[in-house]
């Protein structure tokens, strides 16, 4: 970096330009679309998978993790009540879909927080979010559960620490969905 | 994500736009990262804070189709032969 472009970048406004320059390079199409990128046809089934004796052949056709998260916001006090999440604090609903290395390989910031996930996400679906058919993500329970996200039984405990303990079959579900938390 | 860039976690007085465009840019960052240094200490014990109770609970009902019955089967199915398969591999434990 030379010292001209440190020093027209030395006050405040300078930082403000240095940021949206900073930015529009990250989120131009070339490198965002190079480094973020949705599985394709040609993706194998990750590693992830079919090397695990617990997941693979079950889990063949789930691709990739789909989760929300809740970024706090700065809001103009005219729209502030449609960023009020649940918990009463303000933010925006990010919607990210990552592949079994947890890589992004989807992210749509930007809805209220109080919006829908399942509104959320038929928005990306209906826009740039493809799946192709026979394809699945894993989500969880805020999504629903149709053709292309695969979501957890509802109000059952999946976090036993042991399948030996298993009392019920949807536990054994439950070290996939556990990836849920692992995201990155 | 929070856990890796600690920006994300307090609100930042930019426009609307803005704070959108840092959560995109810093999902490119992290791949390129991860790409490029996977090694690096950010990517250890990087949990997702998972908020259950922050799910939209009538997002299921949506499906009251002939699609809700199609992806229930198909769930019901991959639990069913998993169950199975656990059983199998059990008994083949107990017996060597």
């Amino acid at each position: 970096m030379s010292e001209t472009y440190i020093a027209c970048y030395s006050n405040i406004d300078g930082r403000f330009r240095a940021i949206h320059h900073v930015l529009d390079l990250l989120i131009s199409p070339k490198i965002y679309y190079d480094l973020v990128e949705l599985p394709t046809k040609d993706s194998p089934v990750p590693e992830e998978i079919s090397k695990s004796g617990s997941f693979y052949p079950w889990f063949k056709d789930c691709i990739s993790i789909l989760d929300r998260t809740h970024i706090p916001v700065h809001v103009p006090d005219a729209v502030r009540a449609a960023y009020h999440n649940r918990k009463g604090t303000l933010s925006q609903n990010v919607l990210a879909a990552t592949t079994m290395d947890m890589m992004f390989a989807y992210v749509l910031p930007g809805w209220e927080g109080s919006a829908a996930d399942s509104q959320i996400f038929d928005d990306a679906h209906a826009e740039d979010f493809t799946i192709l058919e026979g394809w699945y993500y894993l989500a969880d329970t805020g999504y629903p559960n149709c053709d292309t996200l695969l979501v957890p039984y509802r109000g059952v405990q999946y976090h036993l620490k042991e399948w030996g303990r298993a009392s019920e079959k949807y536990v054994l579900l439950s070290p996939l969905m556990r990836v849920l938390i692992c995201l990155p | 994500m929070k856990k890796c860039f600690k920006v994300l976690t307090l609100p930042q007085e930019y426009n609307l736009e803005t704070q959108a465009q840092i959560v995109c840019a810093l999902g490119v960052v992290h791949n390129f990262m991860k790409v490029n240094d996977p090694d690096n200490p950010l990517f250890k014990d990087s949990t997702l804070e998972l908020d259950p109770d922050m799910g939209d609970t009538a997002a299921n009902r949506r499906a009251g189709s002939q699609e809700w019955a199609r992806v229930a089967a198909r769930r019901e199915k991959i639990a069913r032969d998993m169950w199975k398969d656990y059983h199998y591999k059990r008994r083949l434990v107990h017996r060597s």
